[in-house]
């Protein structure tokens, strides 16, 4: 699409069709940027706390404050308040959660990547998925197959309100949780990516467009303030998905509360 | 119909493709890496990390004990040195006060030794002094009877009798 008569904005295929750098592009183990990119989620968390253990003495230096930290975080910021009270068992699915998630979407600003994994419905989904299949177990796990009649006849509802209240809750909990679970993190990512690419396109047009250069002192200074937004906004898609996991893990750990 | 088939599929393959559906190679790398970092995590990464954690909390914490329990014998330790230090000053104000009672004791004693020797030596001075007294009034007595005489006889003109004339003299002497 022309505008401007220098802007020309990439198709939407080159944000979703990656090639293949391994195996054959049609294949189920086709591996492309964004699977490197979900590799890096595994090998980066994997060699800080492997440095991070590493280190010894009371005082913790280096790789170990780095993941000590990150533990602390997870533990306090999301753990407590969205588990609390039994919730050291799901701490290493947890930092995991945030860690791949954080991984995948920081990869929006850093150059030859700029391009974030999560911006991809397939790794929210799996995440999705495990953070789902996880809640269901824990809560059945606890609570007995009574757990399904505690989220679908809550406690204290009139009885012929049950019509209306369960049907609910079942496609609430256990269809569209998943999903918009999923969808929250995927679309956030994608339409802060196509923000970055919007202002990018921007920038180079306009810079090959010498009767537009005035504009440049808008765009330029927008693609930079967005950059550092999409910072803070991979910080916070990771926290929101893993704090959404961690409340969905205690509500089936504690379904009375 | 078939012709209506063949322009939904061709239209099909020509929209471009639809970014919420995810790919299977994408969802299966996924999968793969978050597996096994979870697994990692639960198993390999995370439980040195909590026992560090852990090991340095339990160190604060026996730490803070040490002090607690330091700062308890320091309280205790005071209070001792303070009832030490409270029954040395009783003892010592009641040395101070036995002592003083003594010294008392020991000056009234000097003083009164002492007012009995003043006083000896006061009877004893009065003693020399009335004997001296006595000496000097007797020597006195007769060069003033002498001289006494002497003036008379010259006043007279005649001789006197020195003797006839002391009862006079002494009387007259004794008058004083």
């Amino acid at each position: 699409m022309n505008l401007l008569g220098a802007v020309k904005f990439p198709p939407i295929e080159n944000v979703i069709e990656w090639p293949a750098w391994l195996f054959e592009d049609s294949t189920y183990f086709a591996f492309n940027k964004i699977a490197f990119i979900h590799f890096l989620g595994l090998v980066i968390p994997m060699a800080v706390f492997l440095l991070g253990a590493r280190g010894s003495g009371l005082v913790p230096r280096g790789f170990r404050t780095v993941s000590e930290g990150i533990v602390t975080f997870v533990d306090e910021q999301i753990a407590k308040p969205g588990i609390g009270h039994g919730r050291e068992p799901y701490l290493p699915l947890l930092v995991s959660f945030f860690l791949f998630i954080f991984i995948g979407n920081i990869t929006e600003v850093i150059p030859f990547f700029q391009m974030p994994a999560n911006a991809r419905m397939a790794g929210p989904l799996v995440l999705a998925l495990v953070a789902w299949g996880m809640f269901i177990s824990v809560g059945v796990r606890h609570n007995g197959p009574g757990y399904f009649k505690e989220v679908l006849f809550p406690p204290g509802v009139p009885k012929a309100l049950y019509l209306l209240v369960t049907p609910i809750e079942f496609l609430s909990t256990f269809l569209v949780r998943p999903f918009s679970h999923a969808v929250r993190l995927f679309a956030n990512m994608l339409a802060g990516h196509i923000l970055l690419i919007t202002f990018g396109v921007l920038c180079i047009s306009v810079w090959s467009a010498s009767a537009l250069v005035l504009i440049q002192i808008g765009t330029f200074p927008g693609l930079v303030a967005f950059t550092a937004f999409e910072v803070g906004v991979s910080l916070i898609q990771a926290f929101v998905f893993t704090i959404l996991a961690a409340v969905y893990i205690g509500g089936a750990l504690h379904p009375a509360h | 119909m078939i012709n209506l088939l063949a322009i939904v599929v061709a239209a099909e393959e020509e929209a471009p493709p639809n970014p919420v559906i995810p790919v299977m190679n994408e969802i299966v790398w996924a999968a793969i890496f978050f597996f096994a970092l979870w697994a990692m995590m639960k198993f390999v990464l995370l439980p040195p990390i909590l026992r560090a954690m852990e090991e340095r909390s339990s160190t604060i914490q026996s730490g803070k004990d040490a002090a607690d329990a330091a700062t308890s014998a320091l309280g205790s330790a005071r209070r001792d040195h303070e009832a030490t230090l409270a029954e040395a000053r009783s003892e010592a104000n009641a040395i101070l006060a036995g002592a003083r009672a003594a010294a008392d004791e020991r000056r009234a004693a000097l003083q009164a030794e002492a007012d009995t020797e003043i006083a000896e030596m006061r009877r004893s001075a009065q003693a020399d002094i009335d004997q001296a007294r006595a000496e000097a009034l007797s020597g006195m007595r007769g060069d003033v009877s002498s001289l006494a005489v002497g003036a008379a006889q010259i006043v007279l003109g005649r001789d006197l009798d020195a003797g006839n004339q002391q009862s006079v003299i002494d009387q007259a002497l004794s008058a004083d």
